[in-house]
């Protein structure tokens, strides 16, 4: 259940890049926003509306040119530390078999061995891959590899975790899992969880508030809090209204794009 | 499900191994049948150039016959080929080492870094188009006829191989792998050992394998212009050829081109067992 303290604050952040022709390209505008300790935040928008570049921004991998982002009451100037950050591609290190990726970050963070790896077999298992310590990240499944990515963000105690439209490349019945695995996950970790993603009805199953933003230059379009039960049924009544909704406001957007 | 899944995928890997295995043996007849046509236009040319008193050329069976005895038989100085083996194979072990130690570490340090690169990459571009061979007269000038004038050719040739092959493996590591880690808390040294060396190393094998066939080449090739004690493969070949001993001389590129082979399919070796990770391992 998401606290009432403020874990993550983002105000007034603008970000543009100059483009491959030398023109500027605006891909956020003037972004603010708070984020509760233990919430589940989806940020939703059309494609190319600048979410990655804000999750980016978020982590301290790229500066805003103006607005800042706080995180834990702390100014984010550079990249952050223990954050489990899973982008597009899970990037897994193709080299290290999956009890090696899971251990990586209790590598750099010093634990011991042993230790190392009672933490490792803990999250190998709470994401439902024990037997797999052993097999190399070629010989795995999109969906697997995608576990292998979330137990070794988990396996640092990250402070939250950014996670960039990370089942897109799922089959359908695969993303419909994780999304039930994820869910399952955030429950018992106890976690801040930013989730990324263009996916209407994935963010109306998952979050507790989604942030709606407008296409290029992102703003904020709107803040709505999903107020359904958990677990929530894709077929409900209210869950398809509310699907709805946002699509029709995601759809304004779109046409504005368009004209 | 997961697991129905993987064994359905064991049982089509254990299928797809039989296909290979059978695919093996015909290519395997097929090698061997190229041999034995390319022996026979071999054996006909040396009959040919025989009966027409044109150019000398032994025929396989003698070449065969006198690689078999060099292995018994000693040369005019008492070395039979073994001894000419090992000692071209300390050169190339000698130079290739240093090539090794050399190469690796300054690749690494030019990939990750640019300044270093931009800095470094006028006097290596320079230096990588003067073939090994034409260093031969300063070597010899700066050891004298030695073991190490070989060594020096040896990484010459295999340096920069290994050098450009680094520096291109390097640059390749994904930007994501290293936010990812970064992320997680790895500093400087974790990302240099623990990602960047990982990450390259496809590229510093492959480097290694190029090299050491460069390496292999280059001391034959400075054994021709001398060296001490009247050891080498390339002294042996070029000796049997001035007193005329042509089987001794075709007998001793045989050896060369097999040691060769024999290198290139040890580090393949190596390679697949220290790169089992990766999705595809090139041959050749």
């Amino acid at each position: 259940m998401p606290g009432t303290r403020v874990k993550i604050r983002v105000k007034n952040v603008s970000k543009s890049f100059i483009g491959e022709f030398g023109e500027r390209i605006d891909a956020l505008h003037n972004v603010t926003f708070d984020v509760y300790e233990n919430e589940f935040f989806c940020i939703l928008g059309p494609s190319g509306c600048g979410k990655t570049t804000l999750l980016r921004i978020i982590a301290g991998l790229e500066r805003p040119d103006t607005g800042y982002v706080e995180v834990d009451g702390r100014r984010v100037s550079e990249p952050l530390r223990r954050v489990g950050y899973i982008p597009q591609d899970y990037s897994l290190f193709p080299w290290r078999t999956v009890l090696g990726n899971v251990e990586f970050g209790l590598e750099v963070l010093g634990v011991p061995e042993r230790e190392r790896r009672r933490i490792a077999q803990k999250y190998i298992d709470l994401v439902g891959l024990s037997g797999f310590e052993r097999l190399f990240p070629k010989e795995l499944s999109g969906g697997m590899k995608q576990k292998v990515a979330i137990a070794r963000a988990l396996a640092i105690s990250p402070v939250m975790l950014l996670l960039d439209e990370p089942f897109a490349d799922l089959d359908a019945q695969t993303r419909m899992y994780m999304q039930r695995e994820i869910l399952r996950i955030w429950n018992e970790e106890q976690i801040t969880v930013l989730f990324v993603t263009h996916s209407v009805e994935e963010a109306v199953f998952l979050a507790d508030r989604i942030l709606l933003l407008t296409a290029r230059p992102g703003r904020v379009k709107k803040i709505i809090k999903v107020g359904l039960e958990r677990p929530r049924r894709r077929t409900s009544e209210e869950f398809v209204s509310l699907v709805s909704k946002i699509l029709h406001l995601l759809e304004e957007e779109l046409h504005e794009q368009l004209v | 499900m997961i697991h129905k899944t993987l064994c359905v995928k064991i049982g089509d890997k254990m299928a797809s191994e039989r296909i290979k295995y059978i695919a093996g043996i015909g290519d395997l007849l097929l090698s061997i049948m190229t041999i034995v046509l390319a022996v026979i236009f071999w054996h006909t040319l040396a009959l040919y150039l025989t009966f027409t008193g044109l150019p000398y050329l032994p025929t396989p069976i003698e070449a065969f016959r006198a690689f078999l005895l060099s292995f018994v038989e000693r040369d005019l100085w008492g070395h039979t080929i073994i001894d000419h083996c090992i000692a071209s194979l300390e050169r190339v072990g000698l130079g290739f080492a240093i090539a090794f130690v050399t190469a690796v570490p300054l690749g690494l340090i030019m990939g990750w870094f640019r300044s270093v690169r931009v800095a470094a990459y006028p006097i290596v571009e320079v230096l990588r188009y003067i073939p090994p061979i034409a260093w031969i007269p300063f070597s010899i000038l700066l050891f004298r006829v030695t073991l190490f004038s070989s060594a020096f050719i040896v990484w010459i040739g295999a340096f920069f191989p290994i050098l450009l092959n680094t520096i291109a493996s390097t640059r390749n590591i994904g930007r994501a792998q290293l936010e990812v880690a970064v992320l997680m808390g790895a500093g400087r040294k974790d990302l240099m050992f623990k990602i960047v060396v990982p990450a390259a190393l496809p590229g510093i094998i492959t480097g290694v394998r190029v090299g050491l066939g460069v390496g292999w080449m280059c001391v034959i090739a400075a054994e021709f212009v001398g060296v001490p004690e009247g050891l080498g493969l390339g002294y042996y070949v070029w000796t049997m050829a001035a007193i005329g001993r042509y089987a001794e001389m075709v007998a001793g590129m045989l050896m060369i081109g097999i040691i060769g082979l024999l290198m290139n399919y040890a580090i393949l070796f190596v390679e697949r067992r220290i790169l089992r990770w990766r999705e595809e391992v090139a041959g050749y």
